[in-house]
């Protein structure tokens, strides 16, 4: 009846063959298409898969599958895909967890330098069938530089209006512990967070609430006579390869060191040395950028400040360690410039040291990275 | 300083953790070191007697010319390139499109691009360096036309893979001057060649930076390139800071690590493996038929003869891996099931593969009933690495009742062509050899296809069977060449490459591309040099 319809008049005939042409050359195109499925969603990739897998001749009714991911696909995706395989699966075979019936199914995730590759593989009566389905890698492109839905939360632990030149979190060993390990030993021991004033090192410990001082080491009681004396502001701690904890100032280097018994307090060393100005901020910019590790992931991550200047309010910007600046995946502002972030021993979280510009005060963050979208 | 090793084996998440570890351990993530500084001269020491910087000249798979493509990827450009998320990044092109079949392929040239002698590049240069190199290459019979400013490539068949292969390989971008000298957009061009002075080996190629490269002028000022430097050499200059990037063999790996120096290692780019000829089964008399029934015996015999994993962790002191497959891992992501499919008669089985070889060689290994000729094992790879390999095999093969003589590689380049990858003579003629494979595509399909070709392995293949579509029948191809052992993989290697300390942001990729424009010298070497303007 339609038919009749279009060809009714001249007109509508001439548009029922343009309409035919389009269907003939976009059937030519999906063919085409077909065998390289570059662009396919990779759920309906793994579907696909699965269904082929169903219809591999001689396998059980029961299959149990055993998925594994050897591959940089982040395991939540992986666990999505897992998802749609066994889903699709179980429409065409029983599948269950462990049993002695079932055909063991071996699915994994695998890579090449442009695609993430899904090798299914099954022993049947006939050997091993082998089913693979490929999918681009720049389709979870979006998914890895996102970072799986990383944020950033900063807590605030200290704030003061005399000038913090520097702050990080060390560990104090305990007796017998590894005085060259910092990560080994920090596993064993408290945690003491420093705060480097021009004119003394001041401890601090993480009550929960808020840092409670637990000692303070002044500079002049050490070299007398001494007097911090920089426009760049200079000084910095970090910890070395002795375990001791090394402060560097314009003039002044220090060694402090953790109690050696119980019932003991960090004690100082200082030696008075020519130091120039320039050459401890050539130090200071040699500290590293910390790195931070996450439960969400196995990858690494960089903290990356973006101020040019101490004039401007600052943010702080997640980028994975292999990713570029621009690939942030999250990022926390702050009230001024940060002036300096120190990782912890144990990669979990940094410390963030910030000028205020409204209140012109210096504070100290903890800056974590929490899981979730 | 510290030694680094990456090991790619284990697959990516092994590739992020060592990525950052680098990073870290080269002060890659110091505030401070993120700003590189211009100027220097990087000092590359390599063994390779000379560079051949013409792509068109260079022999696919062979190993040799490997360190010329590194050399030749800062004088050329391609027209895309790979990074290590997958992505195809724009180089000399900035956009690209395909027909539905991917026969058609149409590539948007960038603009104002200059060569190294100020000349602009135009899409009959590109025009001309892909036809030239796509005439013999792997995706057919390629018609390449220059269109305004877009460049066409129109193939018989699909290609699906072009983008890979054009990442790769020798696909550079060059213009070919009347006297045949090549000229290049990369960020290098070579200034100076200083021939070997009598009674040396070693000769120099100065490479000077182009300030006009479109990518931006690379980092340090020139690259010293000394060639034909023996690889205990490199070390020992390494040591001393006469060389910023050696190449480091991997028996010596080991003793680098002892001195504490830095170590990058790449993904397994290099393939020992064993071609059995057809005349290898001469013991016996008969037919053709028999013939190769008996070579298919003997391949089997021994492939379940040679004790990989001793070659591997012993002889190369745990430097190389144990090769199951014909691709690795890395580059066709289902490698891992050959390794794991005992079916697949890559296993050390002695006994099974006397059983296999008894009928062949009677009297070889029991009471002699009659001495057997010896099989020739021609060492086609060179140096002494090959020969451990070849004396190794031979050892494996006397152990299951089959006799094998090494023959030396001095002899084997009299008697052809002395290159494994050559493909000149064949192994219709040859005996056993011991081949060496560079991996040099990133297209599996195409690595397979031009391995097959170069070593003329699989001559009974069909067209339809030749033009695979995805990494299952890719997967299958490659399994019934294995099954047929006319090509016996042993081992996969990767390229380890010394790091001198004052070397920053040395960021390869996995498949062992250098990225030499991208390396930046630290330390007094780049106080007052010349051109290092801060850009």
């Amino acid at each position: 009846m339609r038919i009749l319809l279009l060809f009714s008049s001249p007109r509508a005939f001439i548009f029922s063959l343009r309409f035919l042409y389009l269907i003939f050359f976009a059937g030519v195109f999906l063919a085409a298409d077909v065998p390289f499925s570059r662009a396919q969603n990779p759920e309906d990739t793994v579907r696909g898969l699965a269904r082929r897998v169903a219809e591999i001749r001689d396998l059980p009714e029961k299959v149990a599958v055993e998925w594994t991911n050897v591959s940089s696909l982040p395991e939540p995706e992986s666990i999505i895909l897992r998802e749609a395989f066994l889903k699709e699966l179980s429409n065409h075979r029983q599948v269950v967890v462990t049993e002695t019936s079932a055909a063991l199914l071996h699915v994994a995730v695998r890579e090449t330098p442009t695609n993430f590759l899904v090798v299914a593989r099954v022993a049947t009566s006939a050997g091993e069938e082998v089913r693979m389905a490929g999918m681009a890698r720049t389709a979870f492109l979006p998914v890895m530089t996102r970072g799986n839905g990383l944020r950033l939360a900063k807590q605030l632990l200290w704030q003061q209006a005399e000038t913090i030149l520097d702050t990080g979190e060390f560990a104090e060993f305990p007796v017998g512990g590894l005085p060259g390990d910092a990560v080994n030993g920090a596993a064993n021991s408290v945690m003491d967070i420093f705060i480097l004033k021009p004119d003394a090192v001041a401890i601090y410990r993480d009550g929960g609430e808020r840092l409670s001082e637990i000692q303070e080491l002044p500079f002049v009681g050490v070299v007398g006579g001494y007097k911090y004396a920089s426009r760049g502001l200079r000084g910095e701690m970090h910890r070395a390869k002795d375990g001791s904890v090394a402060v560097t100032l314009p003039g002044l280097n220090c060694a402090m060191r953790g109690p050696g018994a119980a019932g003991e307090r960090w004690s100082m060393q200082c030696v008075a040395v020519t130091t120039t100005v320039e050459a401890t901020a050539a130090t200071a910019e040699n500290a590293q950028v910390p790195t931070l590790s996450s439960s969400c992931d196995a990858s690494s991550w960089r903290l990356i400040g973006e101020a040019t200047d101490w004039t401007q309010a600052d943010r702080l910007l997640l980028v994975n360690a292999e990713m570029k600046r621009e690939e942030a995946v999250a990022t926390v502002d702050f009230a001024g410039p940060v002036r300096r972030v120190a990782g912890t021993a144990d990669g979990r979280s940094a410390l963030a040291l910030v000028f205020n510009l409204a209140s012109g005060s210096y504070e100290i963050y903890r800056i974590t990275m929490v899981c979730g979208r | 300083m510290r030694f680094i090793v990456l090991r790619w084996f284990a697959g990516g998440r092994l590739f992020s953790a060592a990525v950052a570890t680098v990073l870290a351990c080269t002060g890659g993530f110091a505030a401070a070191a993120t700003t590189p500084r211009y100027g220097g001269t990087l000092l590359v020491e390599l063994h390779a007697p000379s560079l051949v910087l013409d792509p068109v000249k260079w022999k696919i798979g062979a190993p040799e010319y490997a360190a010329s493509a590194q050399i030749a990827s800062v004088v050329f450009d391609r027209l895309l390139t790979l990074d290590r998320f997958g992505r195809f990044q724009p180089a000399l092109a900035t956009e690209w499109s395909h027909d539905a079949g991917w026969r058609r392929w149409q590539f948007s040239l960038r603009s104002g691009v200059l060569f190294s002698d100020g000349s602009p590049l135009s899409t009959a240069d590109v025009a001309g360096a892909l036809q030239e190199l796509l005439a013999e290459g792997s995706p057919g019979k390629a018609v390449v036309t220059a269109a305004g400013t877009h460049v066409v490539v129109q193939f018989p068949s699909a290609v699906p893979d072009l983008l890979e292969q054009l990442a790769s390989q020798r696909y550079f971008i060059y213009r070919r001057a009347a006297d045949g000298a090549l000229l290049g957009t990369g960020p290098f061009f070579v200034k100076e060649f200083t021939p070997a002075p009598s009674g040396t080996t070693i000769a120099r190629y100065r490479l000077a930076a182009s300030e006009h490269c479109w990518a931006g002028r690379p980092f340090v000022d020139a690259l010293d390139v000394n060639v034909g430097v023996p690889v205990l050499r490199q070390l020992f200059d390494l040591q001393l800071g006469k060389a910023d990037v050696v190449e480091v063999s991997p028996d010596l790996v080991r003793r680098a690590a002892q001195e504490n120096l830095r170590v990058w290692a790449s993904a397994p780019v290099s393939l020992y493996a064993l071609q059995v000829g057809a005349d290898t089964a001469s013991p016996g008399k008969g037919g053709a038929a028999q013939l190769a029934s008996a070579k298919v015996g003997l391949g089997e015999a021994l492939s379940l003869a040679l004790d990989r994993a001793t070659m591997a962790n012993v002889l190369l002191q745990r430097q190389a891996e144990p090769a199951a497959s014909f691709l690795p891992q890395w580059l066709s992501g289902y490698a891992f099931i050959f390794s794991s499919a005992s079916t697949m008669g890559m296993g050390n089985n002695v006994a099974r593969a006397k059983e296999i070889s008894g009928p062949l060689f009677a009297g070889a290994s029991g009471p002699a009933v009659a001495s057997p000729t010896p099989l020739r094992l021609r060492i086609d790879a060179g140096g002494d690495l090959a020969k451990l390999i070849a004396e190794r095999v031979a050892i494996n093969a006397r152990q299951a009742g089959i006799p094998v003589q090494v023959q030396p590689h001095s002899l084997t380049r009299d008697a052809s062509s002395g290159n494994a990858a050559s493909g000149e003579k064949t192994a219709e003629t040859a005996g056993l050899r011991l081949v060496s494979w560079r991996y040099s595509s990133l297209s599996a399909r195409a690595e397979l296809d031009a391995m097959v070709a170069t070593l003329q392995i699989d001559k009974a293949a069909d067209e339809k069977e030749k033009s695979v579509e995805d990494a299952e029948q890719l997967y299958a191809r490659e399994r019934r060449l294995i099954s047929e052992r006319e090509l016996i993989p042993l081992v996969v290697m990767p390229e380890y490459i010394g790091l001198g300390a004052e070397v920053r942001d040395w960021m390869p990729e996995r498949w062992a591309e250098w990225h030499l424009a991208d390396v930046w010298l630290d330390g007094k070497r780049t106080a007052g040099s010349s051109a290092g303007a801060q850009r």
